[in-house]
């Protein structure tokens, strides 16, 4: 009906609860709803590399669907960049599924359809083609996460931290409906390939408040810095296997929201919004990376370096040159990528030990061997050393920064990987150099399904860091799609 | 004799502030879901009065439909938002907003 990938999505989400009820039967609902949600999650990676392999190519291509084809309709594009960018929702989605089968105990089927309808959410908001089925899809990713962070509802944090994201996020939610609205009072359409070809939009006197108001509403779910307060409460109080998904890849709902409206629809007044967004994009990164140097709780520290990082994707989009679009777009992926392995690393390490402070866990290696050299990997990835791939993404904006005349604030960002290096220097020297304490003597290795998450994400990762050339070519492709402004 | 569209504008401008303004500085959780659907009725305003204004006398569909899908969702939002309100109550019994803070930092 929509398109075929998002059709299975929403049968596999329909039919969860059914297989879950059927495992309860059997007496084995964990087993069959989580091998159930993964085989369903595998297939959509398939289908996405043999049925859609013309958009993961090196060719510009992209289609619109509609089942009734008029300007009121719903419409779905699907081009290179939805595909780069789903692929990294559908990775993230079947590892943190792996992962949470050894985390769960009870009320699987719950928390299986809950993560499915976030994938969906996510996927449907990438390839949605005009702004009501964004606005839709962007409401089932907000209201699945929501009550993902609250789904351990026995603890007092995580429910005051979903009350909190829930506050936070429904407001910046309706602040971009206020914008739609007035961006239909302006245009008369909300269809996204109308709306960019509607020139002489700047005479109107909403222009700049429906600007300041996307920014405001994206910039919210996105950790852009007067509203990141939310991020580190909810990333840090839901289970690990969500955490994974929040902080790699529902921050970049945000950013795609971002680039959904004000590079298609705005790209003639980048003056406006290119400035707003370099100002608080450098101030993002040194909120985090600062707040994170000074954290004990492990989870809440890489929380706030996911601000940081949320940050240089802001300045990438901020360069507005496709060279600055395609490095945010590679670093999404290597940041979602090292992201998700370094919350189910530490998932893993909480599972087995019941704490989150870092001088609790110091001298983990000796009892985990296996995870702790896992999450070595990701940290050195994280602190951008050479051959692992998020160095290649940074290093993408840096010289997109300097290649558009804006060197000054590259150089911050220099000095911003610096200090995430400190913070990341940190956790390995807890981890691998001190002695053991009592709690980590006792501890042993962690279960089979977790040591299987993050090896793959591990795996991808130091591919990436050593062949990077076709993921930089998908993602310079991927930018294409978006760059409409002319310097 | 038209109302100015100016009118319902500013209209709805000041709802979504007296939702804002809610938010900010009320302690109760519940009125704090309140204030958000205040603002959501705001942006429902701004939709129906901008397709009574495109065509004259004929009301665009589009902006109604939307109105709509935007009343059901902000719904399912409240629900959420009071089920969540539940569960802080059981915990703090309470519902001021001000007194769930062992997650400050």
């Amino acid at each position: 009906m929509f398109t075929l990938l998002l059709d299975l999505l929403i049968v596999i989400l329909i039919t969860i609860p059914l297989m879950g009820l059927l495992g309860k039967r059997f007496g084995k609902e964990k087993e069959i709803t989580s091998a159930y949600t993964a085989l369903g999650l595998l297939s959509a990676i398939l289908i996405v590399i043999f049925y859609y392999s013309s958009f993961l190519s090196y060719v510009r291509t992209s289609i619109v669907v509609s089942c009734f084809p008029s300007l009121e309709a719903a419409y779905f594009e699907v081009s290179n960049a939805s595909m780069f960018m789903i692929l990294l929702f559908l990775i993230i989605g079947v590892t943190a599924t792996v992962f949470s089968y050894s985390e769960r105990s009870s009320n699987s089927t719950g928390f299986y359809t809950i993560l499915t309808a976030l994938i969906t959410g996510l996927v449907g908001l990438t390839l949605s083609g005009d702004l009501i089925t964004l606005f839709l899809f962007w409401e089932i990713m907000c209201l699945s996460s929501y009550s993902l962070v609250a789904f351990r509802k026995q603890s007092a944090e995580s429910i005051e931290a979903s009350y909190k994201y829930l506050i936070m996020s429904g407001a910046g939610t309706i602040t971009i409906l206020f914008a739609l609205s007035l961006i239909y009072g302006m245009t008369g359409t909300l269809n996204l390939a109308n709306l960019g070809s509607i020139g002489g939009l700047n005479a109107n006197p909403f222009f700049s408040i429906t600007i300041v108001m996307l920014l405001v509403g994206f910039g919210l779910q996105a950790a852009m810095f007067p509203f990141h307060t939310w991020l580190p409460d909810a990333h840090a109080a839901a289970p690990s296997s969500v955490s994974a998904i929040l902080s790699g890849v529902v921050v970049v709902a945000g950013i795609l929201g971002l680039l959904k409206t004000l590079f298609l629809i705005f790209p003639s007044s980048y003056a406006i919004w290119g400035t707003i967004l370099l100002v608080f994009s450098i101030l993002t990164m040194f909120i985090g990376n600062l707040s994170a140097l000074l954290q004990d709780d492990i989870k809440r520290l890489l929380a706030y370096s996911t601000i940081a990082n949320s940050g240089y994707i802001l300045f990438g989009l901020a360069i507005g040159t496709e060279n600055g679009i395609a490095g945010s777009l590679f670093h999404t992926l290597n940041h979602g990528i090292v992201k998700a392995l370094l919350f189910l690393c530490v998932g893993s390490i909480i599972h087995r030990t019941k704490t989150r402070s870092l001088k609790a866990l110091s001298g983990i290696r000796h009892s985990m061997p296996f995870t702790s050299a896992i999450l070595l990997i990701g940290l050195m990835s994280l602190a951008s050393i050479p051959p692992l791939n998020i160095f290649w993404s940074e290093l993408m904006i840096i010289n997109a920064g300097i290649m558009a005349g804006k060197g000054i604030f590259s150089f911050i960002m220099t000095i911003n990987m610096i200090l995430s290096a400190g913070y990341c220097l940190r956790i390995i020297q807890a981890v691998a150099i001190k002695p053991t304490t009592a709690i980590t003597k006792n501890v042993s290795e962690a279960p089979r399904a977790m040591l299987i998450a993050t090896s793959i994400l591990m795996i991808i990762s130091i591919i990436i860091g050593i062949y990077p050339s076709p993921f930089h070519n998908l993602s310079q492709i991927a930018a294409s799609t978006f760059n409409k402004i002319i310097l | 004799m038209v109302i100015p569209l100016t009118y319902y504008v500013t209209c709805s401008v000041i709802l979504f502030f007296i939702g804002i303004y809610c938010l900010i500085s009320k302690r109760n959780m519940i009125r704090l879901l309140m204030g958000l659907e205040i603002m959501l009725n705001a942006v429902n305003l701004n939709f129906i009065v901008f397709s009574a204004y495109g065509v004259e006398g004929i009301p665009h569909p589009l902006a109604h439909l939307f109105s709509i899908i935007i009343l059901g969702v902000g719904g399912t939002t409240i629900a959420l938002g009071l089920v969540i309100t539940l569960y802080a109550y059981r915990h703090y019994e309470t519902l001021n907003v001000r007194k769930l803070k062992r997650l400050r930092h």
